[in-house]
């Protein structure tokens, strides 16, 4: 029963832990939105038939201080009308402001609506919502849904047997002034393999498209009543022992990519923060690397499957991200600079539109069948540690650190290589050195956990600073092509303008680049002169 | 732990009853609470004598000789400053705490005392280069009274973070004597009474996140 005990939930947007090695018994949730009729369609052809379905209509409002001071430190409280009666429920959500706290429940029942803090005796959970007075919380959003639950029973020709609740939401979230419909299924796995879960929710989807739906409907609320927008988020560091197996560090390596990824899925549709693009196509990238990798270790098919799949999603984010670069970093400064120049501004408008359609892409892209097939499939294979399949155990035994030392070593000769007689790359070549390095960086932060971080640092650093340099010699060929295709699909009276307001930023650069190239030598020649991490003393080997 | 000091060189401005008060506040919100004591006069350590055993506990310090440090699982440490106190002692005490709360009353004796004892503070290392929030309360005001203008407009101009004010009751001073405060007591008239306070402790509370600058 959901709200009747304390427990510890792992869902499928991650929060900043949960990586799966606690010792509590961690719930594993997933949810999935789609159209109101879709819904009802999944539930009844595909969710229907045998089991009991139970109906219920819950309402629950949510408090807050006035500063919401309980959202900045990761808590939300809610008082929940079930029918029977009111249950108070403080939630630790694990995310927000609370970085690694510890996710948890705490439910009582109450006489009336009014929060009662006192209830809660868990000294560290007081502290860290620290002092509130009951008359400082107040009502900040309600939401209302009539909830169908039935539990199913996966099992049969090699799948693993599960027992999943399976909950379709239908509602509505309120404040005072607005609302917004609600309409999501959620799977909680009951009993089974966690990747029982994401193959049935992979099952249903296939018959009925739907969503990925990784934002709470407290987060949902919150967002409404006090118009907050959903931003990107970074990868959290990853911390492997230095006697890690294989078989354990892949779990991680591809788990942590997963969150990086999912943690800004809704930030992509928001598209206020171009950190969100961004930064689900560095987790994306991130992820290639790994498969890359670990390719020795995966099956061919895996390894194609989950490259063709990353590789087309990082294309569909492809053009709002390089159009955030372009208008934030190359076109806004000459506009700072020429405030007044009537092609510059005909440009920006032209550049905003493209901006627009690029996020309409990646929009559309994160609401297809493929992309949420991509996401079940992903993490049904993740949970089920798919490379055991087609690899030995005494194989996926080895320590980590063993392959660690031989591809970072393979990936800096390769940079090494790339990058000789520096000074006379051609564009084309410092392209080819700056894709290797990317490879390397990658490869340095997965295992730099391994090795001691007073030896990784300074190499990852220089490593950093030389990408960031490379970067903008980049951004710019990046622009110059994007530009390329603006002006050709300009219409005959506005070509005019936009291609001189297109030459004045391209030719700005090209002056500023003349200027960045003796200091990408200079980060250059620090690289080479960084010792190599790996070859060095290992952190308690 | 948010150790939390109340200052001002003044006697009788009502730091006793406001450091009483915050102690009592935190003790009833479920946090382990300190209260130290600096004044001769003991006031903070007598009010605590008092206290029933039924209400919230809080540990008392008895800093009138020698500061010590709070038990490690404090979670809230009040410390009320003794009324004529040095610049030395007030450096010490200023380094202890996370956040600074300086009462201020309605009268204007008061006010050019405290603008002397602000002068003092802004001297101070950590305050000079905005690294400890600290605050003005009015105390014993009575709302609409011309006296009230005034002191509101003495703390616009002192550019110190205001944080409301509280109104002169006689209840203050009744509880007082029975080792309680307002935070003791679970009847309507202490719950509004209570909301005056929550403008002073939303600026505590919000100094164990991102630092509060004046």
């Amino acid at each position: 029963m959901r709200g009747s005990r304390d427990k510890l939930v792992r869902s499928l947007a991650p929060g900043a832990s949960g990586d799966g090695t606690t010792a509590y018994n961690l719930e594993i949730e997933l949810k999935l939105g789609g159209r109101p009729e879709t819904l009802d369609t999944a539930w009844q052809a595909h969710l229907g038939g045998r089991g009991r379905v139970t109906e219920k209509h819950l309402v629950s409002t949510y408090f807050d201080t006035s500063d919401l001071r309980l959202q900045r430190k990761g808590f939300t409280l809610r008082i929940r009308q079930n029918g029977k009666g009111l249950v108070q429920t403080l939630k630790a959500d694990g995310g927000g402001a609370a970085g690694l706290m510890a996710r948890g429940e705490w439910s009582v029942p109450v006489p009336s609506l009014t929060p009662d803090l006192s209830k809660i005796d868990d000294a560290e959970v007081l502290e860290r919502l620290g002092l509130i007075l009951p008359s400082e919380l107040a009502p900040v959003f309600t939401t209302d849904v009539t909830r169908r639950i039935k539990t199913v029973t996966t099992s049969g020709r090699g799948k693993p047997r599960a027992r999943i609740e399976v909950a379709l939401d239908r509602g509505e979230i309120r404040t005072d002034d607005s609302s917004e419909p609600i309409s999501e299924i959620e799977f909680e796995l009951l009993e089974g393999a966690p990747q029982a879960l994401y193959a049935y929710a992979a099952a249903l989807h296939a018959k009925t498209p739907l969503q990925i739906e990784t934002v709470s409907k407290a987060t949902r609320g919150y967002a409404l009543a006090a118009a907050q927008r959903h931003g990107g988020s970074r990868a959290n560091g990853l911390d492997l022992a230095p006697d890690v197996t294989l078989d354990v560090a892949m779990g991680r390596v591809f788990k942590a990519c997963g969150q990086h990824w999912l943690a800004n899925h809704a930030a992509v549709l928001d598209g206020s923060d171009p950190e969100g693009v961004h930064q689900m196509r560095v987790a994306l990238r991130r992820l290639r690397s790994a498969l890359s990798l670990f390719k020795g270790v995966l099956s061919p098919d895996d390894a194609t499957w989950l490259q063709t799949e990353a590789k087309a999603l990082i294309g569909d984010l492809g053009a709002a991200r390089d159009w955030d670069v372009f208008s934030d970093e190359l076109l806004q400064p000459v506009i700072d600079a020429r405030p007044d120049d009537s092609d510059l501004g005909a440009l920006r408008d032209a550049v905003e539109d493209a901006r627009r359609s690029g996020y309409d892409r990646a929009r559309a892209a994160l609401q297809s069948p493929r992309y949420t097939a991509f996401v079940l499939e992903f993490n049904a294979w993740l949970e089920g540690s798919g490379w055991r399949n087609h690899q030995s155990a005494a194989e996926l035994e080895r320590p980590l650190i063993d392959l660690a030392d031989r591809l970072l070593q393979k990936r800096h000769k390769t940079a090494m290589k790339l990058g000789r007689r520096f000074k006379h790359l051609s564009d084309e070549a410092l392209h080819e050195l700056r894709i290797a390095l990317k490879k390397l960086r990658y490869a340095a932060e997965f295992f730099a956990s391994l090795y001691a971080k007073k030896r990784s640092k300074p190499y990852i650093r220089a490593l950093r600073q030389l990408q960031d340099d490379l970067g903008h010699l980049n951004d710019v060929a990046v622009a110059e092509v994007r530009l390329r295709g603006l002006t050709d699909a300009g219409s005959s009276n506005s070509l005019g303008t936009l291609t001189t307001g297109a030459g004045l930023v391209l030719g700005w650069y090209a002056q500023a680049l003349e200027a960045v190239r003796p200091r990408i030598a200079d980060d250059w020649h620090r690289f080479v002169d960084t010792k190599p991490f790996w070859q060095q003393h290992r952190q308690g080997a | 732990m948010i150790s939390v000091l109340v200052a001002n060189p003044k006697g009788g401005c009502g730091k006793t009853t406001i450091a009483t008060h915050l102690a009592a506040a935190f003790a009833n919100g479920g946090l382990r609470t300190a209260l130290a004591d600096t004044d001769r006069q003991r006031s903070c350590l007598g009010w605590l004598d008092a206290r029933p055993d039924s209400a919230a506990p809080i540990v008392g310090l008895d800093w009138v000789k020698q500061m010590s440090d709070a038990p490690k699982d404090v979670a809230r440490l009040v410390i009320d400053s003794a009324g004529s106190s040095r610049i030395k002692q007030i450096r010490e005490l200023v380094r202890r705490a996370d956040v600074i709360v300086v009462p201020v009353l309605p009268s204007a004796f008061d006010q050019s005392s405290t603008e002397m004892f602000l002068a003092k503070l802004r001297e101070l290392k950590p305050i000079r280069r905005n690294r400890k929030p600290f605050a003005l309360v009015r105390n014993r005001v009575r709302r609409g009274s011309r006296a009230a203008a005034r002191l509101d407009s003495f703390i616009q101009d002192t550019s110190a973070r205001d944080v409301g004010w509280l109104t002169d009751r006689s209840i203050y001073n009744e509880v007082a004597w029975q080792g309680l405060s307002i935070f003791d007591l679970r009847n309507r008239q202490a719950a509004d009474m209570q909301s005056d306070w929550i403008p002073l402790i939303r600026y505590i509370e919000n100094a164990d996140g991102q630092p509060l600058l004046n």
